[in-house]
């Protein structure tokens, strides 16, 4: 018994010491043992860390915001059901991601989704970030409209690549996942995810040449 | 005074104001009640075990029912006498100058042409055995520049014949040939085939 406390206030101490993102992945991994052992409210706790990162991803993969909410629940529903063969071989929001990105990627490749697009609110710290500020005073346009604007160019812009392109530029560059990450993420090499990345970005400046400067 | 530089407009900038996009609080309280509603739905419908297993045999038979049915037809096809055995190597080839296709018919008819003057009496102690019989099986007829062949093959390998001795006789070849082996067994030794 001392033993064993010994051994708990050794992890406790070292997981403190250890990285935010090391914690938050053995908080997660603590969470999926108590869903695997029948406590669901462990599972809401997940959903709530969860669902906003999700549903950004899958949001930016669809541009609408009814799909997304479909699809995130969806991908929330999957990973409750199978929760139990998860064997920690990866984080869990890696896990977590995957399901959500399969999910999307299965429904825009039966092309089931809905065709028109939805915006979202933009914070008042990006309505006045710099870019905001330049691009305003380039276009001589009022921030609030040239916000709606850049969005639904973003948002088109976003759309004419290819899903698996548009999902790694949104997981690298919207998400702030590493190559590794996303590569873990999409089942794919490092390279591989490398050479989408640099494709899609190109694709994109073409897009958007009028804005870049 | 130095004028400040503008910022530059890059791809990943713009990429960024995505990042603040998110929905309004009240959008989440609409997305748990519906998440909760669909993981309760799920919950309901978690199939049990019996399901489970009528699920699996269910598509196990889409499976097993063409492999059973293929199976069936194999064996009640195969395993019929007629058409699995193999036809001697030494069949029986009746040549006939003209078109004469009259099958030997019956065993009789087969023997008593075959057989030599010498084993005319054996013939004769068969003539009127009760189970001396045998079955056909394989005609064919086959076509050549200058005549027509006809082929019928003995199926049962022996004729077991009780003689009036009491003694089994059995002709152990098709038809041609049969003259030759015909041949004198005790019931003991009787052949099966």
């Amino acid at each position: 018994m001392a033993l064993t406390q010994t051994a708990t206030e050794q992890l406790t101490t070292t997981a403190a010491a250890d990285s935010p993102v090391r914690s938050e992945a053995s908080e997660d991994a603590i969470l999926v043992q108590r869903v695997q052992g029948g406590d669901v409210a462990a599972f809401d706790r997940l959903v709530v860390k969860y669902r906003e990162r999700l549903f950004s991803i899958v949001y930016n993969l669809t541009s609408n915001r009814e799909d997304a909410a479909d699809l995130t629940q969806e991908a929330f529903i999957k990973a409750f059901s199978s929760i139990g063969r998860f064997k920690g071989k990866s984080s869990f929001f890696t896990w977590l991601y995957r399901i959500a990105v399969n999910t999307t990627l299965s429904q825009l490749k039966k092309n089931r989704l809905r065709r028109f697009f939805s915006l979202e609110n933009i914070n008042d710290e990006a309505s006045s970030s710099e870019i905001v500020e330049a691009l305003s005073v380039k276009t001589r346009t009022e921030k609030g409209a040239l916000v709606r604007e850049l969005q639904e160019r973003l948002n088109e812009a976003l759309q004419k690549l290819s899903p698996k392109h548009r999902t790694v530029v949104v997981l690298f560059e919207i998400e702030g996942l590493s190559h590794q990450e996303i590569s873990e993420i999409m089942n794919c090499s490092v390279g591989t995810v490398r050479s989408r990345l640099h494709y899609a970005k190109q694709q994109l400046q073409s897009y958007l040449q009028d804005y870049i400067r | 005074m130095p004028k400040k530089e503008p910022t530059p407009v890059t791809l990943e900038k713009l990429l960024q104001l995505k990042r603040a996009e998110q929905p309004a609080p009240e959008f989440w309280e609409s997305f748990d009640k519906a998440l909760h509603a669909r993981r309760l739905q799920k919950l309901v419908e978690q199939p049990s075990p019996w399901a489970w297993w009528s699920r699996s045999l269910r598509r196990a038979a889409y499976v097993l029912t063409p492999m059973a049915a293929a199976a069936s037809f194999a064996f009640v096809f195969l395993a019929d006498p007629e058409r699995s055995v193999d036809p001697p190597a030494s069949a029986a080839v009746v040549s006939a100058a003209e078109f004469d296709f009259a099958p030997a018919s019956t065993l009789e008819f087969a023997m008593a042409s075959s057989l030599g003057r010498e084993e005319g009496a054996l013939a004769e102690r068969f003539a009127d055995t009760s189970s001396a019989h045998s079955r056909f099986v394989d005609e064919t007829i086959s076509m050549s520049s200058d005549r027509a062949h006809y082929r019928k093959v003995l199926y049962t390998p022996s004729i077991h014949s009780a003689a009036r001795d009491g003694a089994v006789h059995y002709v152990a070849e098709p038809i041609a040939e049969a003259a030759s082996r015909v041949g004198t067994a005790s019931s003991a030794r009787m052949r099966h085939f």
